[in-house]
């Protein structure tokens, strides 16, 4: 969805305004005016039609991603101590799933009942427990809602993961009052990309369902087709601290997330390999010593 | 909620003239104005007090302005905390109340205390109208469960169904100030959609409140409703005589609550310096629930009665 910039007039001064074809807002670059552009609605860019509000600024999500670096241990130290290069507030776009899923499925069911036996090694009989396995085919019809898939090219929905859950009750009818004078994206992802994904994910949470749906004492063989029907998708701005992490000099910065509305920070964090050559090599060597004043004592001889 | 009910376009409940999103299936709310545009548009937030441009301000949570204060809000959920809709009339008045608790204390039978009836002092009788909900709804439950039907050598064997229940006036209580086991009694003797003529016997009741925001309210309904279907669905559908591992799959359909409050009396009386509450329904006299003490000195007689019986029974057995 390459689409060429806008050019527009700044409402305040007049001056030309440069929006690029992802941006919802823009600011004058010569009185700072900050505008919201409300685009002709199609399919692939609809009109949001709720939002979230910040409610973390900038400074707390600073501090709550440092708390966050600190926490990883097995990250290398200087990214524990790193701080944020950059920190900015972004409303992302992305798509609120419901629909009805209708699944049928068919498992072994597994139940439990116990037997004497006779043991002719022990010349006694004893309890054992033993499974019986009968086949349970069924339906199964619930609500999927609540499902948020990003609309971005720019945050992938493994990112948007991270920083969820969202407190949906949060949610607010879009007004531009939301994301007036902070940056908003448009949606990037075509409306049938962000459907699949939602379709997948709905599925997933099904079946995950399902499973805790079996009757038995154990289950084996769950298989499950799930169709969706009277789906609905509505665009949703969501309030994302996007912050961008240097802690090598020789590498571009790692991106972490935090979300705008509770704090929850996440992002993908290397491992030092050197600490953890470290740590085994120390268990290794604890052992070599115990072993070693082993055989001084004569504990093996 | 004011004017006509809003349905929900996928699942029919009925939706609140604030609801964002359908309480039941999360389905959005039509918006009402939506225009479209050839152009793009471009705006600028202004504020009505002194023209300059507002921005979404953190510790507002809303649109402000920087230059006079001035603070634009943003339409989000309402979640208020509500009143009963509908009050169900009183048909028991006091005096009736008065007489049916009387009648009771006299009934309690003979392990009551014998100058129960004479001693107890009614010291106050009060009208309330406690709260809950009045619903209507379809409900189709997904199921599978283990039961002793069709077991072969285990003692369960696996079974699935789906099954369609309807509710008309069921009576769900949001009460706090009754127990449930008062509640579990008072509920069948309500008439929740009596004759328009019934006139309300009393009219200085105090009326309980819902001390629930709404939003926690429905969620309290939507588990009453999947607790009475699962008990449906034991009663009457469910093979076999036992069963174990019920699960089930709801979808509510078409779900209409209304608030109300329903009439009863509580009444408080004192014998020898102790203080026992009974409650009683202000549509039916004859239900009715209380406390009441039990005469020690007669249990034990029985008890030690019985003692003296079992030991002459056994003493006889040993000398024949």
């Amino acid at each position: 969805m390459a689409l060429a910039p806008l050019e527009l007039s700044c409402e305040s001064c007049g001056a030309k305004l440069v929006v690029q074809a992802t941006q919802r807002t823009a600011r004058c670059p010569y009185c700072d005016s900050p505008s919201v552009i409300d685009r002709p609605v199609t399919p692939d860019r609809p009109d949001p039609v709720f939002a979230i509000g910040f409610s973390i600024d900038g400074n707390r999500a600073r501090v709550l991603l440092r708390e966050y670096l600190k926490g990883h241990v097995w990250a290398p130290n200087k990214l524990r101590e790193a701080t944020a290069e950059r920190v900015e507030g972004l409303y992302l776009p992305a798509y609120l799933f419901s629909a009805i899923a209708e699944s049928g499925y068919r498992a072994q069911i597994g139940e439990n009942y116990t037997e004497m036996e006779y043991d002719a090694r022990k010349k006694r009989t004893r309890r054992v427990t033993k499974t019986e396995y009968r086949t349970l085919e069924g339906r199964h019809r619930c609500y999927v809602d609540n499902l948020l898939v990003t609309a971005s090219e720019g945050i992938p929905n493994s990112e948007l993961e991270g920083i969820e859950p969202f407190d949906l009750s949060g949610l607010r009818r879009y007004a531009p009052a939301v994301i007036s004078g902070w940056t908003s994206e448009e949606p990037s992802l075509s409306r049938e990309a962000s459907l699949e994904h939602a379709r997948t994910e709905s599925r997933d949470a099904v079946r995950l369902e399902l499973r805790g749906f079996m009757p038995g004492d154990s289950h084996r063989n769950l298989q499950s087709t799930t169709t969706l029907a009277d789906e609905a998708m509505d665009l949703v701005l969501l309030p994302v601290w996007v912050c961008a992490v240097r802690w090598r000099k020789d590498t571009a910065p790692i991106r972490l997330l935090v979300n705008g509305q509770t704090g929850k920070a996440s992002g993908e964090i290397p491992v030092s390999w050197a600490k953890i050559a470290a740590m085994v090599g120390g268990a290794l060597g604890v052992l070599g010593l115990g072993a070693l004043i082993g055989a001084i004592l004569g504990w093996f001889a | 909620m004011t004017g006509a009910d809003r349905n929900c376009s996928r699942c029919e409940s009925v939706i609140a003239d604030d609801d964002l999103r359908c309480p039941i299936c999360n389905l959005t709310t039509p918006v009402i104005n939506a225009v479209d545009h050839a152009d793009p548009v471009v705006d600028i937030l202004r504020c009505s007090g002194c023209g300059a441009a507002m921005t979404y301000e953190i510790g507002h949570r809303a649109a402000a302005c920087a230059f006079c204060g001035s603070v634009l809000d943003v339409e989000h959920p309402a979640d208020p905390m509500e009143e009963a809709e509908h009050r169900l009339p009183f048909t028991v008045d006091a005096d009736r109340a008065r007489q049916a608790f009387a009648a009771w204390l006299g009934s309690l039978g003979w392990f009551r205390p014998g100058d129960l009836r004479t001693d107890a002092r009614l010291e106050t009788i009060q009208p309330l109208r406690w709260v809950g909900w009045v619903f209507d709804a379809q409900a189709e439950v997904s199921w599978a469960a283990d039961t002793d039907a069709g077991a072969n050598r285990a003692d369960w064997a696996p079974h699935s169904g789906q099954t369609e229940l309807s509710y008309d006036d069921v009576v769900v209580p949001a009460t706090r100030g009754l127990t449930p086991e008062e509640v579990a009694l008072l509920v069948p003797s309500y008439d929740a959609a009596p004759e328009a003529d019934t006139t309300d016997l009393v009219d200085d009741a105090t009326v309980e409140r819902f001390d629930l925001p709404r939003s926690t309210a429905r969620a309290q309904l939507v588990q009453a409703v999947e607790r009475l279907a699962r008990r449906r669905l034991r009663e009457r559908h469910l093979p076999g005589r036992r069963f174990r591992n019920l699960k089930t799959a709801t979808i509510l359909r078409g779900l209409s609550a209304r608030r109300i409050a329903l009439p009863a009396w509580v009444l408080a009386y004192r014998y020898k310096g102790k203080l026992y509450r009974t409650v009683l329904s202000g549509q039916d006299a004859d239900c009715l629930k209380g406390e009441a003490p039990y005469s020690v000195v007669r249990i034990a007689a029985v008890v030690g009665g019985g003692l003296v019986l079992i030991a002459l029974v056994i003493l006889l057995g040993l000398l024949v």
